[in-house]
């Protein structure tokens, strides 16, 4: 017994303890119940098996962190090649494009143009078609996907002829631009802008307006 | 007891519950060479990291790290090596049984849920002890009585105890009912004392495992088991 005590406490035992132990270790085996030694082991197996699960819930603490910065990331990615890309594309297409000759003789060339259907031709649409208001540097600073999704329609003549896209210009320019379609005996097209032009701004009517109403109401609009 | 093996086996301590009888382990070589879960943490000298066999050669350490890599049966092992121990210390200490099973349910749930964290830093009975102390404390601030004067107290002086007459209480008749006593006067000394006390003769623990456990440093400590020794013998030489 000795011996033993002196195992378990080379240096430190203190004078007396030993009796005192020796005599305190008799008949104290009070034990846990057993629904709690169950309760723990079963604890414990449960938690081995769920080991891995508890990993992988650490893993998942991480998941929206990750997630949110990655789709930030992506985002601004995204923006930031949408704010650049398309600018330097539209400028050298519109640098290397056929401008129309101001008397309208180049038409022939622009209808070439119009035929194929890419950015090249819709990055020069503005400079025969559209509003004066709507510039160059606007056009081009739309978005990649807006283009692609333009495109096509655009690339048609006969729809182009016929639907030119909306003007977001002031209603000034847009009477502007609807007088020069008038001038150039686009009348049907003139109508409809005019129309549309009055279903966007009503308390816009200046005299010009008017006149242009009064020119074009025996005009059908196009379609 | 083992002196033909080759691995260093933790004393035996009377008063814990073995499940299985120290054996020499089977293979041979470095315990490093016969592997194991965590076999690579040498960090404190004088533990041993890892067993080949799950058998009681196994150290708490060894048996705490299986566990950590997924070995339920080492915890079993583990807990059946602790459990009366550990319900003594804490029965003692809280007093009331419902509590004690309380608190002895949550220190071992506290060892489960950081089994993946678990590294060895120190003796597993310390690391055991420590939770099991941290708990306790915190029921004691939550109780009415809040925290007991001891802990934040120096022993009372030796010089205070009544001169013991030198008899060996180990000599005396053991009946029940100086078991009871000894239990009495046991749960007579102040808290802080009597954990000490218990801490050593229940889970087997140095006095720098305990100051480790506790919290305190080892003249501290020290002081506390030397009052709850001395007022014990004191008290069973009165009675005898």
């Amino acid at each position: 017994m000795k011996e033993k005590r002196e195992n378990r406490h080379p240096v430190d035992l203190l004078p007396g303890e030993e009796a005192l132990a020796g005599f305190y270790g008799r008949g104290h085996g009070e034990q846990p119940p057993a629904h709690l030694d169950e309760a723990i082991l079963a604890a414990a197996r449960r938690e081995v098996r769920a080991g891995p699960r508890g990993r992988q819930r650490r893993k998942r603490e991480w998941l929206l962190p990750t997630s949110l910065a990655a789709s930030i990331l992506l985002v601004t990615g995204v923006l930031l090649y949408l704010e650049f890309q398309p600018v330097e594309t539209a400028e050298i297409v519109v640098a290397s494009a056929p401008r129309p000759a101001p008397d309208g003789g180049g038409a022939q060339e622009v209808q070439q143009a119009r035929a194929t259907p890419s950015i090249v031709a819709l990055a020069e649409a503005p400079a025969e078609e559209e509003p004066a208001g709507l510039s160059l540097p606007a056009k081009s600073r739309m978005a990649a996907p807006e283009l692609a999704r333009r495109a096509p329609e655009d690339a048609d003549p006969a729809r182009r002829t016929t639907t030119p896209p909306a003007y977001t210009g002031s209603p000034q320019a847009w009477l502007e631009e609807i007088q020069r379609l008038v001038d150039a005996g686009r009348l049907h097209d003139a109508r409809r802008e005019l129309d549309t032009l009055i279903a966007r701004h009503p308390d816009f009517r200046p005299t010009e307006l008017r006149e242009l109403q009064e020119r074009l109401v025996n005009v059908a609009p196009a379609p | 007891m083992v002196a033909n093996s080759t691995l260093a086996v933790r004393p035996a301590t009377p008063r814990m519950e073995t499940a299985a009888r120290i054996v020499p382990p089977t293979g041979g070589g470095t315990p490093a060479a016969r592997g194991g879960g965590g076999a690579a943490l040498f960090k404190h000298p004088g533990i041993q990291y890892a067993c080949g066999t799950m058998d009681a050669s196994c150290s708490d350490e060894q048996l705490m790290l299986k566990y950590r890599d997924g070995d339920a049966a080492a915890f079993e092992i583990l807990y059946l090596r602790h459990k009366g121990p550990l319900f003594r210390y804490l029965r003692r200490q809280c007093g009331n049984a419902a509590t004690c099973e309380e608190l002895f349910q949550d220190v071992w749930m506290k060892i489960i849920q950081a089994r993946e964290r678990y590294t060895v830093q120190a003796k597993f009975t310390t690391y055991l002890y420590h939770i099991a102390h941290n708990r306790l404390i915190d029921f004691y601030r939550r109780s009415s009585k809040g925290l007991p004067a001891s802990y934040d107290q120096e022993p009372p002086d030796m010089d205070s105890l009544p001169a013991d007459d030198g008899r060996e209480p180990e000599r005396q008749a053991h009946n029940e009912k100086t078991l009871e006593q000894l239990e009495r006067l046991v749960d007579e000394l102040p808290e802080a004392q009597r954990e000490a006390f218990l801490m050593r003769e229940q889970a087997g623990m140095s006095l720098d495992e305990i100051a480790e456990a506790t919290g305190v440093n080892r003249e501290t400590a020290k002081s506390r088991l030397r009052y709850a020794v001395a007022k014990l013998r004191q008290g069973m030489s009165r009675l005898s």
